[in-house]
């Protein structure tokens, strides 16, 4: 799948009126490399640290936006209209373009996903790097492919770390979400009798099947497409959620049905400004707090559902 | 301990839709940058702003990591919602296709400020005609 980037070039002081003509054009957005107010802008991240020289040495006065154009979209069609609109304006540019593949872009973060050490004694370990396990850690080996779970993101590893402390041999866990299926997987590695993992998304089936493989757990995993928890007939003594708020609070009005009485409840993947909300939930759930981890702006909660 | 930047990256993409395609794969992931992390904190970040499209600047830092800012939505897209309108028009000298009273764009003007570089509302204010009328909004006196 090949898409087309257009690059329209223009004097950075058109910008704004350039981005309200493309605004009709590109519906699903566009990207600007504009360094114009590089130095007023990076103020409001903080302090103001190092700057790579490579970055310094941008030219403030040109800028370049791209406009992508998708595989089964004509990029003839998309620059002629954007081009009368700039000439009606009256704005100078010159547009160029180049064709880009998914695999140009989708994988280059993996270069930098690096062994993490995770809570006490995990260490999450991507497939294709080595790590030296002197310590003799829990080590979780992970290919996320496209799903969600690789440990690089905060949500992931606070609530590997919570989990860590909840997991023993008679753990019977639901993983709702699983993604990569590191969650699951951490669980068993860390000595949890069964497992089952359920994810919306049919790749991520594959890829925690595949994660599962990897790690020897495959017989004591079971992995199923499903739409939270519809299909789950059992209860747990475990759940875990490492979604966002509304879809945690979307599993919750179903809890009852899958968490035996005095079962935990690990929720991750709640943003700050949402973090009452779902406390909220919880409580009128029954469900008392009983540990909270944050990170960057991210909340990790274990809660026990209160027995009557 | 300070963390060296390496990349700066503006976006312009409908809030609470990021997704790892275009434009926000490309860009992001020229820079190292885990994409579906972005995604996830962008979307819950922008919720309640769903139908507009906002500026995103990001900055990308030596290790990988990313923070990131939004502003408010585009002139031309408060001005499209304040008109009713899904686009402005293909001939905004001859086709004339909406209508904005000098009171609805002032308030605009307001909502706009903090990101204008304008002295004043007024200033904004005319600004704000300017692009009103490159989409082919008639603004009222």
């Amino acid at each position: 799948m090949e898409w087309t980037d257009l690059i329209i070039e223009i004097s950075s002081k058109d910008v704004d009126i350039v981005s309200d003509i493309l605004q009709i054009t590109a519906k699903a957005g566009f990207y600007i490399e504009d360094y114009s107010d590089f130095e007023e802008n990076i103020k409001e991240f903080g302090p103001v640290e190092i700057v790579d020289e490579d970055l310094l040495k941008k030219d403030r006065a040109r800028a370049c936006i791209h406009v992508y154009i998708e595989p089964d979209e004509s990029p003839l069609e998309a620059a002629s209209f954007i081009e009368e609109r700039l000439k009606s304006e009256n704005i100078k540019y010159i547009i160029n373009s180049k064709r880009i593949k998914e695999e140009d872009w989708a994988n280059n973060w993996k270069k930098y996903f690096k062994p993490i050490e995770i809570g006490k004694r995990i260490t999450i370990k991507p497939t294709w790097e080595n790590y030296d396990n002197k310590d003799d850690r829990v080590v979780v080996e992970i290919d996320p492919s496209m799903s969600f779970g690789s440990g690089q993101h905060e949500t992931t590893r606070l609530c590997m770390a919570l989990l860590e402390d909840y997991v023993d041999k008679d753990t019977k866990m639901l993983d709702v979400g699983t993604g990569s299926g590191i969650l699951a997987i951490e669980a068993l590695l860390l000595g949890a009798k069964e497992v089952t993992a359920v994810d919306i998304d049919p790749l991520s089936v594959r890829v925690a099947e595949e994660n599962a493989i990897l790690n020897g757990v495959r017989e004591r995993i079971e992995i199923k497409q499903s739409d939270l928890s519809n299909g789950i007939l059992g209860k747990y003594n475990l759940i875990t959620a490492n979604i966002v708020a509304d879809i945690i609070i979307r599993l919750l009005d179903d809890i009852d049905r899958i968490i035996t009485a005095d079962g935990i409840f690990i929720a991750s993947g709640v943003i700050d400004i949402r973090e009452e909300d779902v406390i909220r939930e919880l409580k009128a759930k029954k469900f008392e707090i009983i540990e909270t981890k944050y990170e960057r702006g991210w909340v990790a909660l274990a809660a026990r559902k209160v027995s009557v | 301990m300070a963390k060296k930047i390496t990349g700066y990256v503006k976006l312009q993409i409908p809030a609470a839709k990021a997704t790892p395609a275009p434009p926000v794969g490309p860009a992001l992931g020229q820079h190292g940058v885990n994409i579906m992390g972005f995604c996830k904190e962008f979307n819950e970040r922008t919720a309640k702003d769903a139908g507009l499209i906002i500026p995103v600047v990001i900055t990308v830092y030596a290790d990988k990591t990313f923070s990131f800012v939004t502003k408010t939505p585009p002139a031309s897209v408060l001005l499209k919602k304040a008109c009713k309108i899904e686009s402005g028009s293909g001939r905004p000298n001859k086709d004339k296709v909406a209508k904005i009273s000098k009171a609805d764009l002032m308030k605009i003007a307001e909502q706009k400020m903090p990101d204008l570089n304008a002295g004043s509302l007024e200033a904004a204010a005319s600004m704000l005609a300017g692009t009103a009328r490159s989409m082919g909004i008639v603004v009222e006196e």
